[in-house]
């Protein structure tokens, strides 16, 4: 009830609203509406962007009717005119595409750059040498292998017909085929995109780049021109960029020329200045790139030089120990054989060093060598007859004699001081030692007998302890022999030699002492062979020493040779096949 | 100057690359006709008014077998089809060239029965040429030997494409 109570009062106003209408209007009411009608174009675009604005702020439903006409309208616009909408859109993707592209370029470009600078890759070697077989400098055999080039000449052509819009050179004279040959370029094109379309949609292939070993055409597609440098050398990217620059500027100046090109080039004549800036060459970086240091050169060289230096350091200072080492050669007792420097620092050296000469090692250090070079020598004994080192013998000798010293006429010691007579008895038996000294009893005649005024002779007791021990000494000697055999050998002659001289010198202390001595020359033989062969033949092993002793000049009155046949000894072994000495001395009276 | 692009379209064999030889100038060696299927070469004529440069696309010679490469047909402004008057066959094919290209363009077309200097022999009557000839914008009978024909017929074509808006 309440709401056709609400509704009645409405439908009243409406129906009174109309009669109201009818009332002033009458029959004029149909003129009114039809002049509306009339203006109602006029009417509307009065007050049309406005009435869309109140009613999408009211309600937003002014949008929602629009968009899907829009979308549609587009949608069909690009699938009938797809040639147009790409015409539009180009420079305005071109430039976007275009910024991100330069910046991803100029990072890869940094980083490359400090790689090939940064780097001793086997590429950078291999240049490095090619460089030098060229005459030039690293750096700037990097900027013709990455960067040098040149854009010779660039045409425009029109898209569709292939014809020459405008082309520029860098020779004055212009290129008489640019005409044939921007047509056979598009013909390739052409033959390109129709030979390699994979996919037959409405992407086409098209040509970019054509590249020989030192030649690059870029090329350049736009919708309705294409632009074309033929590029001597390495062509960087910037020579695309600036193409794809001057081409959209193209497209943008002559839209109108380009989609009514009739065949008449000359209304392109001024497109001149887009296609100069294409005319890029990069000759100049090379002088840039020179400037910078080659350092790496700079620090191989430099490393190169300092090795030499130091190896040529190294080689003086063995040449000079070498010189040095040479001087050992002075030292007595020291006879340098050789000496040479082996490898590159190395000294080797022999010498021949008497035992009591200073030794290698203590001279080397002495000159301080072991640290200027490394050392290597080899060392062989020898007996040195060197003055000097018979001095120093000598010297040494007597430094175990206190209170005897010597001092030298040339090669002539003349001793002074006093001592035992004991000592001058071991004295002389050291000096005797001496080789190359021909020593003499009566040198040692100067040199006081300590104590005693009279000679050390006269003390009996200690001149029979000397006579009992050298003969104790001389009774070590053995002559040993082969089985069943009693020649003597060389050996057994010299053993007898110095047993004879030592016998000799006993002589002299006996008869000091009053006594006579006698030598017994004891044969024996091994069990081997009947008892009464081995009695023989040891007492022929003792003949033949006492013969030979004989010989040798020993009284024959103080020898006596006896044959003590077998030795039975279960320890003798071998041992029993010798002769043994035994020395007697009786009063002399 | 005015630079146009003109096709050379005919059958195989028909003389298309000798009959404008001796009047073209070109940089490019006949082998790229078989490379790519086609030769450019240029043609300048001097008319009264004006100069004007053909650039010819000589395009291989096409039969019933190989397909048409309509890309190459792509902002020409005129066609010549040549036609060999000593095989009957050359002119059927060349008709059916003729509506292959009606198919990718509107542009003239150019007859050119060729080898004028040979003693006809085809089978067609000469009311069948001659309709054959009207529907085409121009018709030359030329000789590659002689030479007849040729200059006439490129500097008519530079007449119709000058006075063509």
């Amino acid at each position: 009830m309440s709401q056709s109570s609400e509704q009645t009062p409405e439908n009243t106003d409406e129906q009174q609203m109309r009669a109201l209408r009818k009332l002033i209007l009458g029959d004029s009411g149909q003129v009114v509406t039809q002049l509306l009608q009339e203006n109602a174009r006029q009417v509307v675009s009065e007050v049309f962007s406005e009435a869309l604005f109140d009613r999408e702020k009211q309600d937003g439903s002014v949008n929602k009717v629009i968009l899907p006409l829009v979308e549609k309208s587009v949608e069909r616009s690009v699938a009938n005119h797809s040639e147009q909408m790409v015409g539009y859109l180009y420079p305005i993707v071109g430039s976007l595409a275009r910024k991100s592209v330069a910046a991803f370029i100029t990072d890869i470009l940094e980083k490359t750059n400090s790689l090939i600078e940064n780097s001793l890759s086997i590429k950078s070697l291999i240049w490095r040498f090619k460089a030098k077989q060229a005459g030039i400098s690293f750096s700037q055999y990097v900027a013709a292998q990455t960067f040098l080039f040149r854009v010779e000449q660039v045409f425009l052509i029109h898209r569709e017909t292939g014809l020459l819009l405008n082309t520029l050179s860098v020779d004055l004279q212009s290129s008489a085929d640019a005409d044939l040959i921007s047509a056979m370029l598009t013909a390739i094109n052409d033959f390109v995109s129709d030979s390699f379309n994979v996919n037959n949609d409405k992407g086409e292939q098209q040509l970019d780049v054509v590249k020989t070993d030192d030649f690059t055409l870029l090329l350049k597609q736009g919708p309705k021109a294409v632009l074309v440098a033929a590029v001597s050398g390495n062509a960087p990217q910037k020579v695309a960029n600036q193409l794809q620059l001057s081409l959209e500027e193209i497209h943008r100046l002559y839209a109108k020329q380009l989609n009514h090109f009739s065949g008449d080039a000359s209304v392109f004549s001024n497109s001149e200045e887009q296609l100069r800036d294409c005319l890029i060459a990069e000759l100049k970086t090379e002088h840039n790139k020179t400037k910078k240091r080659p350092w790496m050169a700079l620090i191989v060289f430099f490393s190169l030089s300092i090795a030499l230096c130091y190896a040529a350091f190294l080689r003086w200072q063995a040449n000079d120990a070498l010189a040095t080492v040479s001087l050992i050669d002075e030292q007595p007792g020291i006879v340098l054989t050789s000496a040479q420097l082996v490898g590159f620092s190395t000294i080797q050296f022999s010498v021949l060093r008497d035992p009591q000469a200073i030794t290698i090692t203590t001279w080397l250090g002495e000159q301080q060598l072991t640290n200027k070079a490394k050392i290597n020598y080899k060392e062989r004994a020898y007996v040195s007859v060197d003055p000097d080192i018979i001095k120093f013998k000598v010297q040494t000798i007597l430094s175990l004699f206190p209170g005897v010293e010597v001092e030298w006429q040339g090669s002539m010691p003349i001793f002074s001081g006093e001592f035992s007579n004991l000592n001058k008895l071991r004295l002389q038996a050291e000096l005797n030692k001496v080789t190359g000294l021909d020593f003499k009893t009566s040198w040692l005649d100067p040199i006081k007998i300590a104590g005693v005024d009279n000679n050390a002779a006269d003390d009996p007791a200690i001149i029979r302890a000397i006579l009992d021990l050298n003969i104790a000494k001389l009774e070590r000697h053995t002559i040993k022999f082969e089985p069943g055999a009693s020649t003597l050998t060389e050996h057994d002659i010299n053993t007898l030699i110095v047993l004879k001289e030592e016998f000799n010198q006993l002589l002299p202390l006996a008869e000091q002492q009053e006594l006579s001595l006698g030598l017994i020359i004891m044969g024996a033989s091994d069990s081997t062979g009947s008892s009464s062969f081995n009695k023989a033949l040891s007492q022929k092993r003792a003949d033949a020493v006492k013969h030979q002793l004989e010989e040798l000049g020993i009284d024959k009155n103080r020898l006596n040779a006896i044959g003590l046949g077998v030795i039975e000894l279960k320890t003798s072994g071998d041992g029993a096949r010798k002769v043994l000495f035994n020395v007697v001395y009786f009063d002399a009276s | 100057m005015i630079q146009k692009k003109i096709c050379l379209l005919g059958a195989t064999g028909v003389g298309k690359t000798s009959l404008v030889k001796k009047y073209v100038e070109g940089i490019f060696s006949e082998k790229y006709l078989t490379s790519i299927g086609v030769k450019i070469d240029k043609k300048e004529i001097e008319l009264a008014s004006n100069k004007i440069q053909f650039m010819l696309w000589d395009i291989e010679g096409i039969d019933r077998f190989c397909g048409f490469q309509p890309k190459y047909l792509r902002g020409a402004s005129a066609y010549i089809l040549v036609a060999d008057q000593t095989r009957s066959q050359s002119l059927i094919e060349g008709h059916e060239i003729q509506q292959m290209v009606k198919d990718a363009a509107d542009i003239p077309g150019i007859l050119a029965i060729n080898k004028s200097d040979l003693e006809a022999s085809w089978h067609w009557s000469d009311n069948e040429i001659k309709q054959i000839r009207s529907s085409f914008a121009l018709s030359f009978n030329t000789s590659a030997k002689t030479g007849e024909g040729v200059e006439a017929m490129f500097t008519e074509l530079a007449k119709l494409l000058l006075e063509t808006p």
